[in-house]
């Protein structure tokens, strides 16, 4: 059956090696010549097969396993010097077909090292491959195509399924934290089910998109709907070269994602749990009792220059007084927390023959947050199915179904505890939640009470793919694959009367609202790869792609308010009184080529060459097209022969240079070239009853000359093994000018705006830079017999500047300045407390002891003095970290495994909200317990004396005391695991048995003293704190 | 250009109709569709309202029309609100103190030149009347917002047509061009072209557009020109002399004008913008809260519970403007009576609302005489709680002298303010622990009751809003406006004393004579009748008054943080100053 197909490409390829300038077009000629359908079906190949032997042929059997004599199914097993290849079945077995009395053949497998013999006719053969820890010959999943790790031109970072399923997450970038130099990934919020934000190599753009491409399974996808333990690899392009085929979505690096796909063979049951705990999170209390009223009677002292004589000093509202007369004090912030729960199950089926296969996998995932009313439950399913038609088609899917049932509480609960008097009755008699429990303060727990508050999501969605490959000679291969995402999502929110959340924008309480989303976007592409040899040393590998999508977004809005009964929640909106309706429709296209010409000479010299092509509706007419050239080289000097003294010492060394052009495709919406409006959602009153519907113009003016954002990325990159392979070292320097920017530019006020707000309008105009330097290093420190160590090592350090502004200035309201990254803190600078013995001085500030000493710009009136101003602000840092490193270490005792992962940002600003939830007024609201105020008798304070201004909002320099430095390590991830012995689970049928605990976040250091009690990592936001995290979990195969 | 034949060959393929990268945009809508019927054409109209409510009258707008005057100082003389009242105490203001008043108003004034621009695209109006009236309104409030915005910036940017490009240069034309080209013209064609009325509530009609319109003219005297001044007189004329043709007239009782029963449909006002509770571009918990602006802290006492007071009209706890002692003795007639206007403008009596027994702390804190009030000593529910009095008030000199013998808390104007003019801090104590200690009594001040109309609104808990009518100005201000013009056109005349006396005699105030008439009695009239209603800080540029000496000698506790020759103007937000191209023509205003 294979006797055709070998013959038939035979000589084509002679043919093409003979020189001619048009292999495919032979290719076809010499099959129509031949008279041999090129779309022959089984049947008339198998007849071809007589006529075709001509020559005496010997079967030649083996068996192909590993180390350990199991079978290795699928090998690939090939003759040396002949097309001709088959692979081991599931008992990898295998038979070819010899035309002579000897040859050699090749065997390969994935993950496994190559393996060649000489073989005689009539022998049958055992192969053993030996597992391959070598680096080099993994396979790359690079943008429309893979590679081996030998031949690449880029940067490509990437993680295996093992590494991703050591972090037990239900959102797989949270589990690649500090794994790719050069992927700063953060957590902010400790919200269930929170998300997670990623930068690959600093941020380029200043008001367009800043996330990766994220590309599963060949289609952009949302990754947080995937299920980790799917997941088979995660390849991250991270230079110009390697990105600029994804042409004007690859300026921010490409995360290709791909699933586990069906081996053939046995049947492999894999099912994989854990249990968690979250809890303890580094988050202050409100103060009580006797440390309440210190700092409250220090305000008065501060105010008046000496202590309040009566308690209605402090208490000025008599039922307040009463509450702290009998010493009703509540710790609000013991009464809002509960310890999370978080629990997954996934159990998945991986098998099939020669021709069919397929993974099926179910998930469960539940997380149970912080607070009541914060929860999220996912479900997903995945069905990934190929099935080989014939030799020359093949066609598969990849489906996933997600369903998220999620349900958020209010953020504002965790400030109201904080900074809410800490006195009253928070039940009554029979524990239920009193909404006022004190005359002037509501109860932060009030969106607790019983029907009150509800805001819950609920999502679809799916994902799907279907894809045709058609492989008429060895070497070209043809997809086209057509995929679909369909989201729909709807949200429901109520707030009744006692409800404290803030309520949807516009509406009277008892409020509802219902949204349901829906949006569906298509794509297909068309995949050519051609690969071929001339002359046996110059290899080539062509591709061409097309690309046409489509996204559409549709969103009808119905919410009203005077509701007569809570229990109605969001399900029965006739009954508002007044209600609000409005729905809206988003659509955009895009279509795109791509052409990419890989070559090598001898694996030495490799040369990469692509361009794309692509053309969007939501830019300007003359603009929609634009294309993105990038060029790569890279140079193995190890396989010189002038390298050769060097090689047992470095056995792999590699230089790399690539520069190419990418666009930003994120930020501008539908329609930014567009003029128009909507009308108003609620009219404008002309009495109780007349009202005057209004129309409202879009905040963004039209564009009519909207063109691409491009980056110009350079990189120059190094890899190398040594140490008897057991080091493997990537280093790589680039630079990337980002031009064009695609700015949302403020117009001046006095142009107009909407809703009292100035126009925008997004122009190509700014520049920003990016350079930096990023390392791995994998090292295999020990190689003991029962015991191994291996550590990983990533470190990237990055500079953004942003080099050009509209108007060539900084640009104050916006914080942008020239030469700074794109998120710098601009604002007073806090230089201390004025002390008691600098009081003369802090007079011509007019300061006082005890006040804040900022630093000024220089000047001093006439008299001597100077009045804190806005010439006194200036930069005082970035929210970039200069470095962020990864450090990863992984034991293995007999059946005992251990990995430590610590991870670090450093060099980073971060305006702590958390430390100006400090009132130093003298009202009665409350401050986090971790303050430290300046007193005359406490002078060593950060903060300032209490009682010296009314307000936090008309306190200059108040807020320059929330920025500290936010540099941090954390040990992000401990895991001890345990295997049954094989012999044991042998008895039991199955493959593995590993129980493991997992410590996440358990132990966080940060330089600054005032993060004692803040997780650095949520930057300084006092919502929903960051989690330590105890898990137990289990992988079992069957 | 071979791609798009590659394009349309794939297309084809695919047998999709569609390939093409043009936009569909269902749902959005171009102002040359909205534009091109009545219908359309009344939403713009509805837009140019848009930020009225939303930023001007009801809402912070007292802060900057009269905050930082002679007529008030923070709530006890506090820094609350520095910006706007103590002008920073000292320090620097806000750059962007002014900034919704300066977005908002410019925001509005596009749509109102969009309406002026494209009023005749519209073929449906019935009439050619109807078509006046209807784009009159734009004119009207492209001239009230460009009144304020150069009162209170200075030069600006003048726009007269609608934005259509990004032209990010601004230029700051001259404050009288801006009134000869813009603000009166509009207001001439829209006293001209508006309806007389009545109207639908919050549009304007005739009389709103006469009364802006001298009110303007008048305002010009700032600018150093006496040209617009007949003008203004004669708009007030007109008004004052044919109030009937206008749907306009004075109350026969002053206070009738801040009756809640009158608030809506006011039969004084030249022009109110409604807040309703259904409707309008301000958040439904957020409406009209200039009734929380001026009320003491009565709570401090304890007979004065909390509890339901805050959904009471007027009971509310804590403002933000406390009156000058400048305001409070303008009320005082040279023969020590008072103007009966001080006794309906101010609240200085409150009942207890609880029965109370006096404690220990407050026997102490309010430095009671014990062998009258010793402690558990009874104030029942209902009775007299506070009562601040003055000299002058019939009584004054007898209730004196048992001060610190009432179960209630009786005190003296002269416990809150002293002679120098300012808030007296401290208080010394002799009947209780003798010595001097904070002041027990300064969270009891007159408190100005003009605005307790209106139901209030409590659209969660603990959060009250008001659903009252603003009135931007009534025809009392026009007989000021008419009697100052006419002064500055003649000096002390009696047509200007006639129309002072109308407004004298309607409060049984003493009648003046030419005698009494000065600049300055103008001012203490307005403060007597106007005190509160969006116009002061105005008054005071107008009367070259905004000045750090005149501001000293009447109210230290805030003159002396003024600076002279840059707190007269505000400054322009810091995001105009970013925004525009040509920064070293667009200048900051001085000091800022």
């Amino acid at each position: 059956m294979n006797t055709n197909k070998i013959n038939l490409g035979k000589m084509t390829l002679g043919a093409a090696a003979s020189g001619s300038k048009y292999p495919m077009l032979m290719l076809f000629c010499s099959s129509f010549i031949l008279g041999t359908p090129l779309f022959s079906t089984a049947a008339s190949n198998a007849a071809m097969l007589h006529k075709v032997t001509v020559n005496q042929v010997k079967e030649i059997k083996g068996k192909v396993t590993d180390e350990q004599g199991n079978p290795i199914v699928g090998a690939t097993v090939a003759l040396v010097n002949s097309t001709q290849t088959t692979s081991s079945n599931a008992s990898g077995e295998f038979i070819l077909r010899l035309s002579g009395e000897s040859g050699s053949i090749k065997i390969t497998s994935v993950g496994y090292a190559e393996n060649v013999l000489t073989i005689k006719a009539g022998n049958s053969v055992n192969v053993v491959l030996k597992k391959n820890d070598q680096a080099l010959d993994e396979v790359v999943v690079i943008g429309y195509g893979t590679a081996k790790r030998r031949d690449l031109t880029g940067a490509v970072a990437s993680v295996k399924s093992e590494e991703i399923m050591m972090t037990p997450t239900a959102n797989v970038m949270d589990a690649l934290q500090g794994k790719v130099s050069g992927l700063d990934i953060s957590k902010s919020s400790g919200r269930a089910g929170a998300n997670v934000t990623a930068s690959l190599r600093g941020n380029r753009s200043i008001n367009g998109d800043n996330n990766p491409l994220y590309i599963i399974d060949g289609i952009p996808g949302d990754f947080t709907s995937l299920n980790p333990s799917d997941i088979e690899s995660i390849d991250i392009l991270k230079d110009a070269s390697s990105t600029a085929i994804y042409g004007s979505a690859g300026s921010n690096g490409v995360i290709i994602i791909t699933t586990k796909q069906g081996k053939a063979g046995k049947a492999i049951v894999n099912f994989d749990s854990y249990f968690g705990y979250n809890g303890f999170p580094k988050y202050p209390h409100g103060l009580v009792g006797d440390d309440y009223m210190k700092l409250k009677r220090e305000a008065y002292r501060g105010e008046h220059g000496n202590y309040p004589e009566f308690a209605n000093n402090i208490f000025k509202n008599p039922a307040q007084l009463e509450a702290f007369e009998n010493g009703k004090w509540v710790d609000w912030m013991d009464l809002v927390l509960k310890d999370g729960i978080q629990q997954n199950y996934s159990f998945s089926v991986n098998g099939g023959n020669e021709k069919t296969k397929a993974f099926l996998s179910l998930n469960y995932n539940d997380e149970e947050g912080l607070i009541k009313n914060d929860n999220s439950k996912k479900y997903a399913v995945r069905a990934n199915i190929d099935h080989k038609l014939s030799d020359l088609f093949k066609v598969g899917t990849n489906l996933q179904y997600t369903y998220k049932d999620n349900n958020q509480a209010a953020q504002n609960v965790f400030g109201n505890s904080l900074t809410f008097l800490p006195l009253g009755e928070a039940f009554d008699a029979d524990g239920n939640i009193n909404h006022i429990p004190v005359d002037g303060v509501t109860n932060p727990l009030s969106d607790q009470i019983k029907d009150q508050y509800k805001n819950n999501i609920l999502s679809n969605y799916f994902a799907g793919n279907a894809y045709l490959d058609f492989t008429p000679v060895k070497g070209l291969s043809f997809r086209s694959i057509f995929g679909a995402t369909i989201g729909s999502q709807r949200t429901g929110r109520y707030f009744g009367m006692q409800s404290i959340a803030n309520p949807e924008a516009g509406f009277k309480l008892p409020a509802a609202v219902i949204i349901n989303d829906r949006n569906y976007n298509y794509r297909w592409e068309n995949i050519l790869n051609y690969e071929f040899n001339l002359q046996e040393d110059h290899h080539f590998a062509v591709t061409g792609v097309t690309s046409w999508s489509k996204n559409q977004a549709e969103q009808a809005y119905a919410g009203g308010s005077g509701f007569d009964l809570d229990s109605y929640s969001f399900h029965n909106l006739s009954a508002a009184t007044t209600s609000v309706i409005r729905s809206s429709y988003i659509g955009s296209q895009s279509m795109s080529y791509v052409g990419r010409v890989n070559y090598n000479y001898q694996g030495r010299y490799l040369l990469s060459l692509s361009s794309r092509w692509d053309g969007v509706s939501r830019l300007s007419a003359g603009n929609k097209w634009d294309v993105f050239p990038a060029g790569a080289f890279a140079w193995r000097l190890s396989d010189e022969q002038f390298f050769a003294p060097l090689k047992n010492k470095i056995s792999e060394l590699k230089l790399r240079a690539g520069y190419g052009i990418t666009g930003n495709s994120g930020g501008v919406g539908a329609y930014g070239t567009q003029a128009g409006g909507y009308n108003a959602p609620k009219p404008v009153g002309f009495g109780e009853s007349t009202l005057g519907p209004a129309f409202i113009l879009n905040q963004q003016l039209a564009n009519k000359d909207l063109g691409w954002e491009k980056s110009y990325t350079t990189n120059i990159g190094l890899d190398a093994q040594f140490l008897d392979r057991r080091a493997n070292l990537t280093i790589d320097w680039y630079n990337t000018e980002t031009k064009d920017l695609l700015f949302l530019r403020d117009m001046p006020a006095s142009l107009g705006g909407s809703w009292g707000a100035p126009f925008k309008m997004w122009q190509n105009i700014g520049a920003t830079n990016n350079r930096g330097f990023e390392l791995a290093l994998n090292t295999k420190n020990i190689q003991g017999e029962g015991f191994t160590w291996n550590s990983t090592l990533t470190f990237a350090a990055n500079k953004e500047r942003v080099t050009s502004l509209p108007g060539g200035k900084d640009l104050i309201s916006n914080s942008l300045f020239l030469n700074q990254p794109i998120k710098t803190f601009f604002d007073y600078q806090y230089l201390g407390i004025w002390q008691e013995s600098e009081a003369e001085q802090a007079a011509l500030f007019n300061a006082r002891p005890g006040d804040i000493k900022l630093a000024t710009d220089g000047t001093v009136n006439e008299d001597g003095t100077h009045a804190y101003g806005a010439n006194d602000k200036r930069i005082l840092g970035s929210a970039v970290p200069r470095w962020t490193g990864g450090f990863q270490n992984n034991f293995k005792y007999h059946n005992w495994d251990l990995s430590v992962f610590l991870t670090a940002r450093w060099g980073q600003m971060l305006s702590s909200n958390l430390i100006t939830r400090y009132d130093p007024t003298t009202g009665v609201g409350n401050s986090p317990d971790d303050i430290d105020y300046w007193t005359p008798e406490n002078p060593g304070a950060y903060l300032p004396r209490p009682g010296l201004h009314s307000s936090t909002s008309g306190y200059i320099g108040f807020d320059a005391l929330k920025y500290v430095d936010g540099s941090y390590f954390k040990i992000r991830n401990i895991t001890l695991g345990y295997s049954l012995p094989k012999t044991l689970i042998k008895r039991l049928s199955m493959e593995r048995f590993r129980f493991y605990a997992t410590a996440n976040n358990p132990f966080i250091f940060t330089k600054s003293k005032l993060l004692k009690y803040q997780d650095p990592e949520s930057n300084g936001s006092d919502n929903f704190p960051l989690t330590k995290q105890f898990v137990v979990g289990l992988n079992v195969t069957f | 250009m071979k791609i798009n034949y590659f394009n349309i060959l794939l297309c084809a393929g695919l047998l999709l109709n569609s390939c093409s990268l043009d936009e569909y945009n269902p749902s959005g809508v171009t102002v040359d569709k909205v534009a091109e019927n009545k219908a359309g054409f009344d939403k713009l109209i509805n837009s140019c309202y848009f930020d009225l409510p939303r930023y001007f009258y009801g809402r912070n707008f007292l802060l900057v029309t009269e905050g930082g005057t002679d007529l008030w100082t923070a709530d006890l003389n506090s820094n609350n609100n520095q910006n706007y009242l103590k002008y920073a105490s000292g320090g620097s203001m806000s750059i962007d103190m002014a900034k919704d008043y300066w977005n908002g108003a410019y925001d509005a004034i596009n749509y109102c030149n969009i309406v002026i621009g494209r009023v005749d695209q519209v073929k449906d109006f019935s009439s050619e009347q109807e078509k006046l009236e209807k784009v009159s309104e734009a004119y009207f409030l492209r001239g009230l917002y460009y009144f304020h915005l150069v009162e209170q910036f200075g030069p600006c940017p003048l726009n007269l047509t609608e934005t259509a490009s990004a032209n990010t240069a601004a230029i700051r034309t001259p404050v009288l061009e801006i009134y000869e080209k813009c603000i009166l013209p509009d207001l001439r064609y829209a006293a001209e072209h508006l309806p007389v009325g009545p109207t639908e509530a919050g549009r304007p009609s005739q009389k709103a557009a006469l009364g802006l319109l001298a009110k303007a003219c008048l305002q010009t005297k700032e600018y150093n020109t006496n040209q617009y001044l007949e003008e203004a007189l004669l708009a007030a004329k007109k008004l004052i002399d044919n109030q009937a043709g206008y749907n306009v007239r004075l109350y026969a009782s002053f206070i009738d004008n801040f009756n809640a029963a009158n608030n809506k449909k006011n039969a004084e006002a030249l022009y109110q913008i409604p807040y309703s509770q259904e409707y309008g571009s301000t958040n439904v918990y957020d409406h009209n809260n200039d009734f929380k602006r001026f009320y003491c802290t009565p709570t401090t006492f304890g007979a004065i519970q909390l509890a339901g007071f805050q959904t009471e009209v007027g009971r509310w706890s804590g403002g933000t403007f406390m009156p000058s002692k400048y305001l409070l003795d303008v009320f005082k007639n040279s023969d020590n009576t008072l103007d009966p206007r001080y006794g309906v403008s101010f609240q200085t009596q409150w009942t207890s609302n609880a029965n109370y027994s006096w404690s220990r702390d407050a026997v102490v804190q309010f430095d009671r005489d014990e062998n009258a009030v010793a402690v558990g000593a009874n104030l029942p529910k209902g009775s007299l709680a506070i009562k601040i009095a003055r000299s002058g008030e019939t009584g004054y000199a007898e209730e004196k002298k048992t001060q610190f013998q009432q179960h209630y808390i009786w005190l003296d104007l002269e416990d809150v303010y002293g002679s120098d003019n300012k808030v007296k801090m401290k208080f010394t104590r002799t009947n209780q622990q003798p010595g001097q200690v904070d002041n027990p009594f300064i969270g009891f001040y007159p408190s100005l009751v003009k605005f307790n109309s209106g139901s209030l609104i409590s659209p969660k808990a603990n959060n009250f809003t008001s659903d009252a009518y603003a009135t931007v100005m009534r025809l009392g201000e026009v007989y000021l406006i008419a009697a100052e013009a006419s002064f500055h056109l003649n000096g002390a005349n009696a047509t200007a004393v006639n129309y002072i006396n109308v407004l004298r005699d309607r409060v049984g105030a003493r009648q003046i004579t030419a005698a009494d008439f000065t600049a300055q009695f103008i001012l203490d009239e307005r403060a007597r009748e106007l005190c509160g209603e969006y116009t002061r800080w105005y008054d005071l540029k107008r009367m070259g008054k905004l000045n750090r000496s005149y501001l000293m000698a009447v109210n230290p506790d805030v003159g002396q943080y003024f600076k002279d020759g840059v707190h007269g103007l505000r400054p322009i937000p810091q995001g105009q100053m970013d925004a525009v191209s040509n920064p070293g023509e667009f200048v900051q205003n001085n000091g800022y």
